[in-house]
């Protein structure tokens, strides 16, 4: 940016800047004008004698004369004259006034987006020392004080100036030596106020840089608050954040010490001067050299001279301080600029020229600015289509080699070559159309998700430039073209279309539509964001077209569920019919509200529900309800801990309600009727019935006959209700779109039934059916498409985030794709699918892959495995099973060690490293282990026997023993144990015999664990207890799976 | 059915014989029943595992569905428990279930049963020795099978 702020004020704004100061020297003579007129209007129209008189305005050397005016005309014309002035003068300082600030905030908006701009091209490196809370205060809060000065620095020096010269000129003229005193004091003011004022910048600067740490500080607050939150760190940054907030208040104490020193000596000197005309002027009248009347008229002049001067002083504080801000601001934004040497002839066209595109990285080497070199001449060629995995550890460098070969960070030596170019010499617009990055911090924005995908396409405006806008609004873009040119902002349309459809290889919006979709698809989100879609609510206004589509799709629907014999799984919404999958309240409402009155407690109480259910026979038995279901809430769950399971599964109630319900069923018994209780009380047990859905909770069910009767009360109810009442229910109408209820709801058009097996898909793949043959699937994608994906995607499970960021990265059709672990969050199953998707459908598309394991081999053609910086193998993956070799599988015979060698921590480590004993903590782990005792059984040896008494758990430390069945006639081997096996539980859970005998193969080292200890630890650890079931189940699958595999033969 | 018929059928079960009544009656009262047509698969073989299931009504195959076709394992009936393996093992379902008549069951969440299971030592213990004896017979069975098949 231009150094100093003067220089950056006179490169953009010196026409501004000269139009503001001659408005400001025009303005000086109506002023003067106006000062002079009342001593006119005093003297000459209200004191005067010699009327009629000749009135004529006299303007410099012209003269107009108006005629012989009488007193009162002439007092008439001079008042309405000085009106005239006064509302002129009024006109100027509106004008500059409104000048100066539009002036200063143009210059801000041209500031800013500068800074912005160049945060944007920030290398990433600056990242890591740069915190997005500092940027924020310095593109939003230094900037702001320098616009207000930017309007008045030219202009104000100029005029004061201007107005001190002439009041001196006149004082020097009057007499030089008076003029000599009025400015004797200005040389002093002038040496000693910079020195004061020199030292306020300083402390000016300090403050900024603290305030920048406070802004840095907050925002790691933020982003790091879960772990404020976990170690309960509140009280220790509030403590930081006072002595940060202390350290400013201190600072800014002392500039106010320094700031007000200056006004005062600046106020001080003024009044001095006055002193020295006195005494001076004095001296010199009384010995004659100077008459009176010139000195009383040079103190009145020195009068209209402090003005200026002080306003000069002011001026040049805030010009000493706004110049610093500039400094300290635009030194945090330079950038350097002279790597960017890029050859416009590789633009796009080139790029589509290129019928293969190769990289080739050539001597990599990345030193980070700690000086740690985090890639070390690496070279790597990635072939047009290849598909390379990087694999290697965190710290391997994979991640620093994956953003040089994507281009986001520039190696410190080496080149990477993109079909034989450099590629620091291709310009971002050519590389930008051809990479595509899915980062493991790859990032999702606050917007809708269509626009997220869609911000790959987003590079430069497609159409709708000013020019061509429509006529009504074409002065309105007029304004803001000329606007945004005067502060040299973006030129563009503010409504222009950005999306570049044919990157994405798509002729037309609807195109697009079905590419995004198709690519949703290879990317495994489509059915995400179907389901997705489904369950939000949308405003039937906003989709006049789609709602009314959507209730003639009920139809199909209902139509499909029938003729696919899954009439038992939906229940349709039927005016004349009970549903006994949704909740009495919604029976009797049969629509939706978000009224209170009509919720389900809203309807307990409401004023025309209550007669009715007497009319409808309907209160006892809903009474009768109400204290049974409470009555058995009580019973089974009062003594849960509130917060438990179970009454998350009983949305009808909380643990709260429970206590309250047996108090009040006390009451109950007492006698006291239910009419009689408190309304609180009355309301909380009358209401149970109205949140039951008898479908689901299969308490408190109403008989046939009542039933039939909430029917008739669902009409009643509905004529009673006044019309605004009436206005406030959605009802369910099999001809109107609900705006309550969820698409996919609005589609079903029912419930579905509780208690059907897998009743959810199947109604879904209905759905997806119906949605398909009405052509519905892509406005209901479009639906799911514009939510929002919340800040940094937080709406979205990170699963989908990613996925969607890899659809960003596809719609572009890049011919090269680098996903740096971008993947992450999906199980190896979901990341294969994709994978083989993409190769499926993308053949020419080169892929670099991070990876921290060789995997998917079947996909990749080369392996690459990058070791503290270095690539330490590279492999073709035909060559793929060089992999697998292990380093020499022991062959070796030595002796089996012996088992009283086996000291406490080895049996501690050993016991954890059994499946078994997983997930048991250290003090069971020690429990265990120091009730385990050794021995040595000699290769053939019989450890136990089949039939025998079974007593202890086994683990083979060392050696092998082989599991033997006998079915009487004959010993069959079942399989072999080695070490860290146990063998032998399943005797020791019964107290039946062995179900197998155990036979030393090799010498044995083995630990046992006698039964008695080990059913106590069962009986007081659940936790132990669940993980035993878990291996004895496991053994189990594993034998029957043998038994169904021998049954087979 | 009512809830306290159900637990009448259920506290029936050996697994439950020690538990708490109250734990049970929770336990059936949390959960959800479900309806079944005849031929109806309560689960396949080789499906994720999910809730274990507890007979109500009704009569149900145990199907082994292997490359010769499928092999009737066993029949259940109602107070029978299914599918607690594969919720413990975590391991997709090991045979399939389906219905021979109109049936319901009661469906235990995985996490609610284990937790019921766990959570109360005596059962935790029955649960294992019940399926030590299962393996046990089962491991007989092998045995004998692959001993005839020796003698062959």
């Amino acid at each position: 940016m231009v150094n100093g702020l003067f220089a950056y004020i006179l490169k953009y704004s010196k026409r501004q800047q000269i139009i503001l100061t001659l408005m400001t020297i025009l303005s000086f003579p109506f002023y003067y004008l106006s000062l002079d007129l009342p001593k006119t209007i005093i003297n000459d129209a209200i004191s005067g004698t010699n009327f009629p008189i000749d009135a004529s305005i006299d303007i410099a050397s012209f003269s107009l004369s108006i005629g012989t005016l009488g007193q009162i005309p002439y007092l008439l014309l001079l008042c309405f004259a000085f009106l005239l002035l006064v509302l002129v003068n009024s006109g100027f300082k509106l004008f500059i006034n409104i000048y100066r600030g539009v002036l200063g905030e143009r210059m801000l908006r041209r500031m800013r987006l500068q800074l912005i701009e160049r945060i944007m091209k920030f290398p990433l490196a600056r990242f890591r020392s740069t915190s997005q809370g500092e940027l924020v205060s310095m593109v939003n809060q230094e900037t702001e004080p320098l616009g207000g000065f930017i309007g008045e620095s030219i202009s104000l020096p100029l005029y004061q100036g201007g107005l001190l010269f002439t009041i001196l000129v006149f004082m020097f003229v009057q007499d030089w030596k008076l003029g000599l005193a009025a400015i004797a004091l200005y040389p002093v003011q002038a040496w000693l106020i910079p020195k004061l004022q020199r030292e306020v910048n300083l402390l000016n600067q300090q403050r900024t840089i603290r305030m920048r740490k406070l802004a840095e500080n907050l925002g790691e607050v933020v982003a790091g608050i879960n772990e404020v939150h976990i170690n309960d760190n509140s009280n220790f940054f509030k403590d930081h954040f006072s002595k940060l907030l202390g350290a400013i208040f201190n600072i800014r104490v002392q500039i106010y010490k320094k700031k007000f020193l200056i006004k005062f000596l600046n106020n001080s000197f003024a009044q001095l001067t006055p002193f020295l005309f006195f005494l001076i002027g004095g001296l010199l009248v009384i010995r004659g050299e100077l008459t009176i009347g010139a000195l009383v008229a040079a103190v009145a002049a020195y009068k209209d001279l402090s003005p200026p001067w002080k306003e000069l002083l002011g001026w040049y504080q805030s010009q000493a301080d706004a110049r610093l801000k500039y400094a300290i601001l635009t030194e945090q934004f330079q950038i350097d600029q002279s790597k960017s040497q890029t050859l416009e002839s590789l633009s796009p066209q080139w790029l589509a020229e290129q019928q293969t595109l190769p990289i080739v990285a050539n001597n990599l080497s990345l030193k980070r600015s700690d000086g740690i070199l985090e890639i070390d001449n690496v070279s790597l060629a990635i072939d047009h289509g290849d598909w390379v995995s990087l694999v290697g550890t965190g710290n391997s460098g994979k991640n620093g080699l994956a953003q040089i070969i994507a281009g986001l960070t520039n190696p410190t030596n080496g080149k990477v070559l993109i079909a034989q170019h450099d590629a620091t010499q291709i310009p971002k617009i050519t590389i930008g159309r051809a990479m595509s990055y899915v980062g493991h911090d790859s990032y999702l924005f606050a917007a809708s998700i269509r626009d997220n995908l869609l911000l790959s396409l987003k590079y430069k405006p497609q159409d709708d430039i000013l020019n061509n806008s429509p006529d009504d609004k074409a002065i309105y873009f007029e304004n803001w073209l000329q606007e945004a040119h005067l502060s040299g902002n973006s030129e563009v349309n503010p409504n222009a279309n950005w999306v570049d459809h044919h990157s994405a290889g798509a002729a037309n919006a609807d195109q697009l539509t079905e590419r995004i979709g198709s690519i949703l698809r290879t990317v495994g989100a489509e059915d995400d964001l179907v389901r997705y879609a489904l369950a939000r609510t949308i405003n039937p206004e906003d989709y006049p077209e789609l709602t009314s589509r959507i209730v003639k799709a009920r139809e199909l629907f209902k139509e499909e569920v029938t003729l696919q014999g899954l009439g038992p799984i939906v229940e349709f919404l039927d005016p004349n019919q009970y549903n006994e999958n949704t909740s009495l309240a919604e029976n009797i409402l049969f629509g939706t509200s978000n009224l209170n009155d009509f919720s389900a407690d809203g309807l307990t109480e409401h004023a025309t529900l209550r007669p009715l259910l007497q009319k409808y026979e309907l209160a006892e038995s809903l009474d009768a309800i109400a204290v049974s279901t409470a009555t058995t809430m009580v019973e089974l769950f009062s003594d849960l801990p509130p917060g438990h399971e179970f009454f998350e599964r009983y949305s009808f109630l909380e643990a709260d309600d429970l206590i309250q319900l047996k108090r009040i069923l006390g009451l109950l018994q007492k006698p006291i009727a239910i009419d009689e209780l408190e309304p609180n009380d009355k309301l909380q047990i009358r209401s149970i019935p109205y949140r039951l859905i008898s479908g689901r909770h299969r308490v408190g069910t109403l008989g046939d006959q009542e039933k039939q009767n909430v029917v008739k009360l669902r009409k009643s109810f509905a004529q009673n209700l006044d019309a605004d009442s009436r206005d406030q229910i959605d009802f369910f109408s099999p001809d109107s779109y609900n705006a309550f209820m969820s698409v996919g709801e609005n589609i079903i058009f029912g419930r579905i039934v509780y208690g059907r097996l897998g009743a959810e898909e199947k109604v879904y793949s209905v759905i997806l059916d119906v949605l398909q043959r009405l052509d519905l699937m892509s406005p209901i994608l479009e639906i799911g498409l514009s939510a929002p994906a919340g800040l940094a995607g937080s709406l979205l499970p990170v699963s989908q985030q990613q996925k969607l960021v890899l659809a960003r990265g596809l719609i572009k059709q890049p011919r090269v794709l680098v996903i740096n672990e971008g993947l992450s969050a999906l199980d190896g199953e979901e990341t294969e699918n994709i994978l083989s998707n993409l190769k499926r459908e993308y053949p020419q598309l080169s892929l670099l892959w991070v990876d921290s394991q060789p995997r998917i081999s079947n996909l990749f053609d080369r392996f690459a495995y990058l070791q503290a910086g270095k690539l330490s193998r590279l492999e073709a993956s035909s060559s793929n099973t060089v992999l697998k070799t292990m380093p020499d599988s022991g062959s070796k015979k030595s002796p089996v060690r012996l088992a009283n060698s086996v000291d406490d921590d080895e049996k501690l480590a050993l016991l954890n490293s059994i499946p078994m004993f997983r997930l048991l903590d250290k003090p069971q782990l020690i429990l265990l282990a120091s009730n385990c005792e050794a021995k040595n059984v000699t290769q053939g040896e019989r450890v136990f026997k089949q039939g025998d008494p079974g007593d202890s758990l086994f683990i083979i430390v060392d050696g092998t023993a082989g599991i033997m069945i006998s079915n009487g006639v004959s010993e069959q081997k079942v399989r072999e144990c080695g070490a860290n096996e146990v063998i032998g539980e399943l005797a020791l859970l019964s107290d039946k015999p062995r179900s197998a005998s155990v036979d030393a193969i090799t010498d044995l080292a083995i630990l046992y664990l006698r039964r008695d200890v080990f059913i106590e630890m069962l009986r007081t650890d659940g936790e132990i207890g669940y993980q035993i079931l878990q291996v004895v189940v496991n053994r189990f699958v594993d034998s029957n799976q043998k038994l169904a595999k021998l049954i087979e033969s | 059915m009512s809830i306290e018929d159900e637990y009448e059928l259920l506290s029936r079960l050996e697994l439950f014989e020690n538990l708490d009544p109250i734990q049970l009656k929770r336990l059936i009262f949390v959960s959800q029943r479900y309806q079944l047509q005849a031929g109806e698969y309560l689960f396949r073989q080789g499906d994720a595992m999910g809730s274990v299931f507890g007979i109500v009504k009704g009569q149900f195959s145990v199907i082994l569905e292997t490359a010769q076709g499928e092999i009737i394992a066993a029949h259940q009936s109602p107070g029978d428990l299914v599918g607690e393996m594969a919720a413990i093992s975590g391991e997709p379902r090991n045979a399939s279930i389906r219905a021979d008549s109109n049936c319901e069951v009661i469906g235990f969440e995985k996490d609610l049963f284990i937790g019921t299971v766990i959570n109360d030592p005596p059962t935790a213990l029955k649960m294992m020795q019940l399926l030590t004896q299962r393996l046990e017979i089962q491991n007989k069975q092998l045995a004998q099978i692959s001993g005839a098949r020796d003698l062959e």
